[in-house]
């Protein structure tokens, strides 16, 4: 592992330190939507008292950053818990099992893959009621496909060698070598990747949502994508409402990205 | 002859497994509309809609009927490109109708988006080269940037651009260019292209590609074949250019539907009277046949897509027929 | 389209290089960005304000609504009221043609008022066409329209008809999923454009044969949802991208035209006013003292300055210009001691945040339309104002159709907030009269019930607008409504348009005269 890849290790694995702090302290914080609105500090500049300034209604930017975690946290640890686990495991069974079991689940993750994912999501929103739960609910399950057949290509490689041969004929039961023995040992990194490329989407659809007005967060209660729909009715002199929200959507989602890509990078290093 | 055989038997093979595809894919998104709460007809149809409508409606969705009986139904009338009519967008009108002329306009700006990318990313790694690390802060900064959310891209684009007109073009007494103010009103063909940068620039699309085609590109060039040739005397880039079309191809299919999603919201932010447009408003309004309808053709785009993919991947790569035939 | 778009990106990317094209002899095009889309240009399912705008352009009624607020000759060049009052004779302009060269006739009026009473035919404003009888066509250019009873200033009624062709349709019974929705056929001064109607814009040309020829050679609508994108193109209304008219611009942009060398403020009024619905089936809300104790505490004035802008505070069920205004009727100021006092009064003590009495809780749901953008914003000031008096809210946003089947049909809601629009005849009887088809707040006041009876019976003009008069002070002291305001509204028009003048519901009657300078 090169140098810049440790620092970008370290850099992003702060901004996912931080976006996760803030997503277990958020519920936590008082905080009324009702008063926080205040006509006479509209659209301050960033200073001392409101650090990134004060929106169109006067509310304080930081403060609705933070609690905007709360719109995409646990909904992200859902989606990513969903996709990984369940992902996971039908990998390793379409990777170990064969015949008819075999064929229906690659048949099944096969379909999922090929529905439209946000596609499918706004289809969803518009037969049932619309909650960030459901939409994180349905974009863990149409991530299956993408984690299983990551875990199943390793599965399938691993299953022939030596190694794992050798456990399973000294009596190890095959499930408990594939759940401890090639799921844990050697695939976490790669579920460490996916379960941070998923949240990434969960952070994505949100604020996408959000920001478009109709399904996602709604005022008064404060999301990312939200503040940055804002765009729509600031003056142009005015841009920080919107940027530091779209800022802090594009680090964060950068940044779990990264440090999927790189702690798995490591992870794999120190397997080897 | 032998060869062409075994490709047509593989490109029939795989057409019909992408006509199962999509027939489960339409199984599912038929399921999700059973899935309604309550009165089916009365969550999926927009209030007010007058029972002879909701009759008609489930009818033509099959939704009078138990979920199986109603599923094949449904899936007949669609197999015709019979999705029913709109209900509030343009009441009456033929969902296909509408529909088509907005999918085909997006599939033109996601694929004109996924070329321009693919181009790039393979201009940028022959550029690059070997690997290095001195590169490594400008990939670190690359894959920074282009981790935004396409519709995040789409509205620091036009800002940026907005404000820069401002500032340098206009306060400096020079004419302001066609495309401005973003998003424009005129039926200029400028959204479309900004469309396309920012969906290349966004979404994490780039620095996917361009680490795909760069591995693809080294591969080939350290392959011993090319060396063989290349001692020989004989020009490389043939060869090279041959073994590289089955990866783009690929890379190319792979990324469809990446690009699929983001469209949506970025035509939003440009105004454009695509399907992302159309999607969201009818979906906004409840207009669901029109959502179905559109749910459906954005699925078969993707199917179509793996499809021309595994054939290309076989007529230049005789191996695959041998592995798949 | 797909084909058009391709064979444009060549010249596209040529104009990106810096090539400035010109086209000319191009017709001059007036554009104008719409908050909505139009569904239907069928006028009876013309039901939001950027379809009522277009259909405006496209169809023609018997008589319109002039500058000086006279009613004026449309299709009918002359029309007499029957001795009685009982009926009107319209005598119909010569020589007119539909967009498709058919001629029009008095079938075609006949026809459009059969439609629109046959039962079959749903549509929304149906019930403004209650008060005819029967319709006779006398010859090509006569019609006489026979009225239940009898009728004052009856031609004013028939400005909202605007009249459809005969021939454009199988049947009276006219269906929401007719074609003609989407390729309409009037008389009006614009028609069309061939595939005009597509997904996002709506684009007309002008009709050559029409009676006061259009000075403007064709008009193009683009559904633009971002009020920024509308301002951003407006003020760049002398490029080829910009557009020449933002029909409603928000309060706070104002000042960016108020001395613009290319953008005019035009000023137009709308009989419209603001209010906050209470329920009168949640029990609370039923008692005048909690009523009167949340209009004490929200600051109308600080609301409407914050979010929209100019406009008058009012005290009743009618705008300031109205003649049954009643300015007699003080307007509260906000004074939350007394509030708080009248709460106690009432028996409703403070328990944390919010105030109870026995099971009761002062805690209220606040149901709105998302599709009135300005209702987070003010939602967001009430619900902070009316914390400082022990009163809660809960908002429910939720979209167009489903807000009506929850606030008018179901009367699932406790708050809300929205809008009445009034177009010639200001009629509060079905808004506040117990048996009011659109009383959704289920107000019963015997007093006002028996004030907007006789009132309604009443012939005389004069003593008509004296029971308005009282009605409104009678409201402002029950107040079935906590009556907000009325605005100011402003479009701003590119200077290049000249002979504006802006009707205040159709906004595009005048459109002919508008003339666009190159």
């Amino acid at each position: 592992m090169g140098r810049f890849s440790r620092i970008g290790l370290w850099l992003s694995g702060a901004i996912v330190l931080v976006v996760v702090l803030l997503g277990v302290v958020a519920p936590f914080i008082p905080y009324e939507p009702a008063d926080a609105v205040s006509y006479d500090r509209v659209l301050e500049v960033p200073s001392v008292s409101h650090v990134l300034g004060t929106d169109e209604q006067g509310r304080d930017i930081a403060m609705r950053l933070v609690k905007g975690t709360e719109a995409f946290f646990l909904p992200g640890l859902m989606a990513a818990g969903i996709a990984v686990l369940v992902g996971a495991l039908a990998g390793a069974v379409a990777g170990y099992a064969t015949g008819p079991v075999r064929a229906v689940i690659v048949g099944a993750l096969q379909l999922l893959d090929t529905l439209p994912r946000l596609v499918f999501i706004i289809l969803v929103c518009t037969i049932r009621n619309p909650s960030v739960t459901l939409i994180a609910f349905v974009a863990g399950v149409l991530f299956i496909p993408t984690v299983a057949a990551v875990i199943r290509r390793k599965v399938e490689a691993l299953g022939s060698e030596d190694y794992i041969l050798a456990h399973i004929a000294h009596g190890f039961h095959s499930v408990w070598v594939i759940l401890y023995h090639i799921l844990w040992l050697q695939c976490w990194p790669i579920m460490v990747r996916q379960a941070a490329y998923v949240f990434g989407y969960v952070l994505f659809v949100e604020t996408g949502l959000s920001y478009l007005g109709d399904y996602g967060v709604q005022e008064p209660d404060p999301s990312w994508g939200n503040m940055v729909a804002q765009v729509r009715s600031l003056p142009p002199d005015a841009p920080w409402p919107w940027l530091v929200p779209a800022a802090a959507i594009v680090l964060t989602i950068s940044g779990f990205l990264a440090f999927g890509n790189l702690a798995a990078r490591r992870g794999e290093e120190a397997i080897r | 002859m032998n060869r062409l055989l075994g490709l047509v038997l593989l490109a029939g093979r795989r057409l019909a497994g992408g006509l199962l595809l999509l027939v489960g894919a339409s199984f599912l998104i038929y399921f999700t509309i059973r899935s309604a709460p309550g009165d089916a007809i009365d969550a999926i149809t927009p209030m007010g809609t007058p029972p002879e409508v909701k009759e008609k409606l489930a009818a033509d969705f099959g939704l009078d009927q138990p979920p199986l009986a109603g599923y094949v139904t449904w899936l007949g009338r669609s197999a015709t490109g019979d999705f029913g009519e709109s209900l509030v967008f343009a009441p009456g009108e033929q969902v296909m109708t509408i529909a088509r002329p907005a999918f085909k306009l997006t599939l033109l700006v996601s694929g004109g988006a996924l070329l321009l990318c693919l181009f790039l990313a393979t201009a940028l790694a022959v550029v690059l080269g070997e690997p290095s690390p001195r590169q490594q802060l400008l990939t670190g900064a690359l894959y920074f940037v282009t981790a935004a959310p396409a519709f995040v891209a789409a509205i620091f684009f036009s800002q940026g651009m907005n404000a820069f007109v401002r500032r340098f073009v206009e306060d400096a007494g020079y004419d302001t260019p066609p495309w401005y103010p973003i998003p424009i009103y005129s039926e200029s063909v400028m959204p479309y292209f900004f469309a396309g940068i920012v969906l290349v620039a966004g979404d994490g699309l780039f620095m996917d590609m361009l680490n795909t085609v760069r591995a693809e590109i080294l591969a080939v060039r350290n392959a011993q074949f090319i060396a063989a040739i290349r001692a020989k005397g004989a020009s490389t880039l043939p060869h090279t250019f041959r073994n590289l079309v089955v990866p783009f191809v690929s890379a190319f299919a792979a990324r469809l539907p990446v690009v699929l999603g983001g469209v949506v919201i970025v035509e939003y932010v440009f105004t454009l009277d695509g399907a992302g447009y159309l999607l969201l408003e009818a979906s906004k309004q409840r207009d669901f046949p029109v959502v179905v309808g559109l749910s459906v053709l954005f699925t078969l785009a993707i199917i179509v897509m793996n499809l021309l993919a595994d054939v290309v991947r076989a007529a230049v790569d005789p191996r695959e027929v041998a592995r798949n035939g | 389209m797909f084909h058009r778009t391709l064979g444009r990106l060549a010249i596209a990317l040529g104009l990106f290089v810096g090539s400035a094209a010109t086209d000319a002899g191009a017709q001059q095009t007036f554009h104008y960005p719409e908050d909505t889309r139009p569904a239907s240009l069928l006028p009876f399912f013309a039901e939001d304000m950027s379809a009522v705008r277009m259909v405006e352009l496209i169809f023609d009624s018997l008589v319109f609504q002039n500058k000086r607020g006279d009613v004026d000759k449309g299709l009918a060049t002359s029309w007499k009221v029957d001795d009685d009052q009982g009926g009107i004779r319209f005598v119909l302009r010569e020589g007119v043609k539909w967009h498709d060269g058919e001629p029009f006739t008095a079938e075609d009026v006949v026809f459009t008022i059969r439609a629109a009473q046959d039962p079959k035919t749903i549509f929304n404003a149906k019930s403004k066409f209650n008060f005819i009888r029967d319709v006779t066509a006398e010859g090509q250019y006569g019609v006489h329209v026979a009225f239940e009873r009898p009728i004052p200033e009856a031609e004013k009624r028939f400005i909202s008809l605007k009249i459809i062709p005969k021939h454009g349709f199988p049947s009276t019974a006219i269906s929401r999923k007719d074609k003609f929705a989407r390729e309409p056929i009037g008389t009006g001064p614009f028609r069309l454009k061939k595939g005009g109607f597509s997904l996002r814009s709506i684009a007309l040309e002008q009709n050559p044969d029409y009676w006061n020829q259009a000075k403007i050679g064709e008009v193009q609508m683009q559904h633009t949802p971002d009020k920024s994108a509308q301002i951003n193109l407006l003020q760049y209304s002398g490029v080829k991208a910009g557009v020449q008219a933002v029909i409603f611009l928000p309060p706070k942009n104002i000042a960016l035209f108020e001395n613009s060398d290319s953008v005019v403020l035009e000023p137009y009024h709308t009989v419209s006013w603001w209010y906050m619905a209470y329920s009168h089936e949640n029990k609370a809300l039923a008692e005048r003292p909690v009523r009167q104790a949340i209009g004490l505490a929200i600051d109308r004035e600080e609301l409407l300055e914050a979010h929209l802008g100019r406009g008058d505070i009012l005290t009743g069920p009618f705008t300031e210009s109205s003649p049954f205004y009643n300015f007699q009727v003080e307007k509260s100021a906000v004074d939350l001691d007394r509030a708080n006092q009248l709460l106690e009064d009432a028996g409703w003590k403070k328990k944390g945040d919010v105030r109870m009495k026995g099971k009761l809780k002062l805690d209220f749901e606040f149901v709105m339309d998302k599709e009135l953008a300005s209702n987070q914003a003010l939602f967001l000031g009430i619900q902070a104002q009316l914390k400082k008096i022990g009163v809660t809210t809960r908002p429910t946003y939720v979209d167009h159709a489903r807000y009506r089947d929850q606030v008018f049909t179901r009367r699932k809601f406790d708050l809300t907030l929205n809008i009445w629009s009034f177009e010639e005849v200001e009629d509060v009887y079905p808004l506040f009269h117990s048996k009011g088809p659109m009383n959704f707040i289920g107000y019963n006041n015997a007093d006002v019930d028996t004030l907007l009876d006789t009132a309604k019976a009443t012939k005389d003009y004069k003593k008509y607008k004296e029971m308005m008069k009282q009605l409104h002070a009678l409201l402002a002291q029950d107040l079935p409504y906590y009556f907000l305001w009325s605005l100011d509204i402003y479009s701003g028009i590119s200077k290049k348009v000249r002979n504006v003048y802006i009707q205040p519901f159709y906004y595009f009657t005048s459109f002919p005269e508008w003339e666009l300078s190159p």
